[in-house]
């Protein structure tokens, strides 16, 4: 590798100004011909090549101002010089080549000649034996990096960003895969690595973040609750006939005020003991395919149409940024799942936490809407559910309920 | 168990079962050795298998030699490894020759005991190491001794061999505390593993170890990278293959040791993996080692001229930074 730097043109020449290239990358040129035009503080040069071989790279656009020393062009010499898709690439990336501060060498002699080794870096040989491996030009690479010693893990993010597109770099991140699997003289795709994945049978191991163990810990003990399920279809008409707002902000006005005549569903055991809670409180399921939350309505049974329905926003608005806090996430004594919306006629949830039952909805069909209560038999008897269960199906087929 | 009574168990089991086991040195009998290492030995099996010499190093080692030729076991115990070197005549010219200048005909399965290194203010004529002396004497297996399991196994291993063994022990580790696993027995000639780690492979001996092992906590965090460090045990032969396997999977190398740093004994492994291992190195290797001074009897300038805990994690991180580990 010969490079061409900003030469000194005068004694106070600390910057040239590139008037303009006189070749293109990829041109051939011979020891003499011109390769740029550089205006100093004085006057406009030419710039020289001493040595043969090919334009690789231009490293500064017409009009930039280059300190002294530094690169402005590299020319690939005779034995070395790159098969052409590679300098395609190369110029692409070279463009982005962050300038180094020039030698001190070089501001007192002004050197056009540019020696053609590459000084001021020292690589390990762990590093040369991997560049070698890889096969890249370590001094291109010592260029590139801005490290003033090149190791074994420069050669690697150098290796990767060459052979592999993002998408794939990510996939490798994800299958802990070692670059060194694939053949390293091309670009290679998702596809590629996607193909290796398939054909080696390998598996995507993901760590579980802290949201999910505390799920998993929430339902592992939710199966373990002694529940049992009522089953029941909801004359929806009233509901149909009101849909400025969605039926979950219904159903929640309705189980608010049922919870406050039941107080079996606002209770908890907390230590051997039940406690009752004077409000209700509920937990509603919001999911995306990622994370499922269960954020609470803290006194429910006090809030307007209006209060049900920003405050269901706002649960959206924290679940696209995961954004809920712990104290959003506490405090209820009944839970609402709605999966209605997706079609599912019926199912049955699991209930949240120290909660005692849980409501699951489904999907409008034929004016029914089929409701499935789970609850905690320590806290709930099935003929105390049975009664909860009439009085919320008379809240939502009475006209008071949706009262705005 | 203390490192004392590791060693003190492996001798007295031994020479329970075998008659010709005996050992000699200075007030290892009535005293119970100047480490306790033979204490109550003498009360088992009396004064003709536990001896108390005279202060004559070279006459202690001399006795063994003559010993081991004429059919015993002996373990000769040196009060410190500065006092081995009016010994190295027996130890040199005969402990590690005989067996080769006799053709193999005489055995020597005899042990040269002895504690050395910096302790607390003892000075320069009781502080220091004499590996590198010992190590390029052929024909003598050394031993080095951090552990306290390897103690006990490593010198049941040297009292039983038929060969001549160099038994290093350290001052400060006698009242170290750590488990004996009598059941497995161990290859006293493979390198101890103190810790897995995937970044830096530190490799020591004897004291040293467990300064490492002090400063790792910070070399973790401040480099943000997790340390391989070897007990090399046994210091002739050495644990090759360990080692490789190690600085194959860091591809950096650190060598830890007390003694003076020119012509020191890590000097050989380090100058054996960048022989073996240069193209396998991302980093230089790094050696840290004592001042090249006799050690000063004042404790700052003790500490001042060897690794320490602190000096070590200060070293390892800035070499470590520089290598961009």
């Amino acid at each position: 590798m010969y490079e061409i730097v900003m030469p000194q043109l005068s004694d106070s020449m600390d910057e040239g100004k590139l008037i303009a290239w006189k070749v293109d990358t990829g041109d051939r040129v011979k020891s003499g011909d011109v390769i740029a035009e550089v205006e100093s503080d004085k006057a406009i040069m030419e710039v020289q090549s001493f040595q043969d071989g090919v334009v690789e790279a231009l490293l500064a656009k017409e009009g930039d101002t280059l300190r002294v020393g530094s690169v402005i062009a590299k020319i690939a010499t005779q034995n070395e010089e790159a098969p052409k898709e590679a300098l395609q690439e190369e110029k692409k990336e070279s463009r982005e080549v962050v300038h180094r501060a020039p030698k001190k060498e070089s501001h007192k002699a002004p050197d056009t000649k540019a020696s053609n080794t590459q000084e001021g870096y020292h690589s390990s040989p762990k590093a040369r034996m991997k560049a070698q491996e890889y096969g890249v030009d370590i001094e291109r690479l010592a260029q590139n990096t801005q490290e003033e010693i090149v190791h074994a893990k420069d050669v690697d993010m150098y290796a990767l960003e060459r052979y592999f597109t993002p998408k794939a770099r990510k996939l490798l991140d994800s299958y802990n895969l070692k670059s060194t699997l694939f053949k390293l003289d091309h670009k290679i795709d998702e596809q590629e690595v996607r193909r290796y994945v398939k054909e080696h049978q390998l598996l995507l191991i993901k760590t579980l973040d802290p949201m999910q163990k505390a799920l998993i810990s929430n339902v592992t003990l939710s199966a373990q609750k002694p529940v049992f399920h009522i089953y029941e279809s909801l004359d929806a008409a009233l509901i149909q006939k009101h849909q400025n707002r969605t039926v979950t902000l219904w159903i929640i006005k309705a189980v608010a005020k049922v919870m406050m005549q039941h107080e079996a569903f606002r209770s908890k055991i907390v230590q051997e003991r039940v406690q009752i809670v004077p409000y209700a409180s509920i937990s509603l399921a919001v999911s995306d395919k990622k994370a499922l939350y269960m954020p609470v309505l803290h006194q429910a049974e006090k809030m307007s149409a209006d209060t049900i329905g920003s405050t269901l926003q706002n649960f959206k608005n924290h679940l696209q940024k995961r954004s809920f806090r712990a104290q959003d996430l506490e405090g209820a004594t009944f839970g609402i799942s709605n999966l209605g919306m997706l079609g599912i006629e019926r199912f049955d949830a699991m209930i949240n936490r120290d909660e005692s039952a849980i409501l699951a909805v489904g999907a409008l069909k034929n004016g029914k809407i089929a409701l499935t209560l789970t609850a905690d038999h320590r806290l709930v008897n099935g003929y105390e559910a049975a009664l909860f269960m009439q009085d919320l199906k008379k809240e939502l087929q009475s006209p008071l309920n949706f009262k705005e | 168990m203390l490192y004392r009574e590791a060693l003190n168990r492996a001798l007295d089991e031994l020479m329970q079962k075998d008659e010709s086991i005996v050992t000699l040195g200075e007030d290892v009998a009535l005293y119970g050795g100047s480490f306790r290492v033979t204490e109550g030995l003498v009360e088992k099996y009396g004064e003709q298998r536990v001896i108390d010499t005279p202060i004559a190093e070279l006459s202690i080692v001399g006795n063994a030699v003559g010993m081991a030729i004429g059919g015993l076991r002996p373990v000769a115990e040196i009060m410190t490894g500065n006092f081995a070197l009016l010994a190295f005549d027996q130890i040199i010219n005969h402990m590690a020759k005989l067996h080769y200048m006799s053709n193999g005909k005489i055995h020597l399965p005899m042990v040269v005991r002895f504690p050395q290194g910096v302790s607390r203010q003892l000075a320069a004529q009781h502080s220091e190491s004499y590996e590198q002396m010992l190590c390029s004497v052929p024909g003598l297996k050394v031993l080095s001794v951090n552990d306290v399991n390897y103690a006990y196994h490593a010198l049941k291993h040297a009292i039983l061999s038929d060969d001549p063994y160099i038994f290093i022990e350290h001052e400060l580790l006698y009242n170290k505390k750590g488990e004996v696993n009598f059941e497995q027995e161990l290859d006293p000639f493979k390198a101890r593993i103190v810790k897995e780690g995937s970044d830096i492979t530190i490799v020591s001996y004897l004291k040293m170890v467990d300064d490492v092992m002090e400063a790792l906590p910070s070399i973790e965090k401040e480099l943000a990278c997790s340390c391989e460090v070897i007990d090399l045990c046994s210091l002739n032969p050495i644990d090759y293959e360990r080692l490789k396997a190690s600085i194959k999977k860091t591809s950096r190398l650190v060598m830890v040791e007390e003694d003076h740093k020119t012509g020191g004994y890590g000097a050989q492994i380090v100058s054996w993996a960048a022989e073996e291992l240069f193209y396998e190195l991302d980093a230089p290797p790094l050696r840290l080692a004592g001042a090249d001074v006799p050690l000063a009897y004042n404790r700052a300038l003790e500490l001042a001229s060897i690794p320490t805990p602190q000096s070590i994690a200060e070293d390892i991180i800035a070499w470590g930074v520089k290598s961009n580990v």
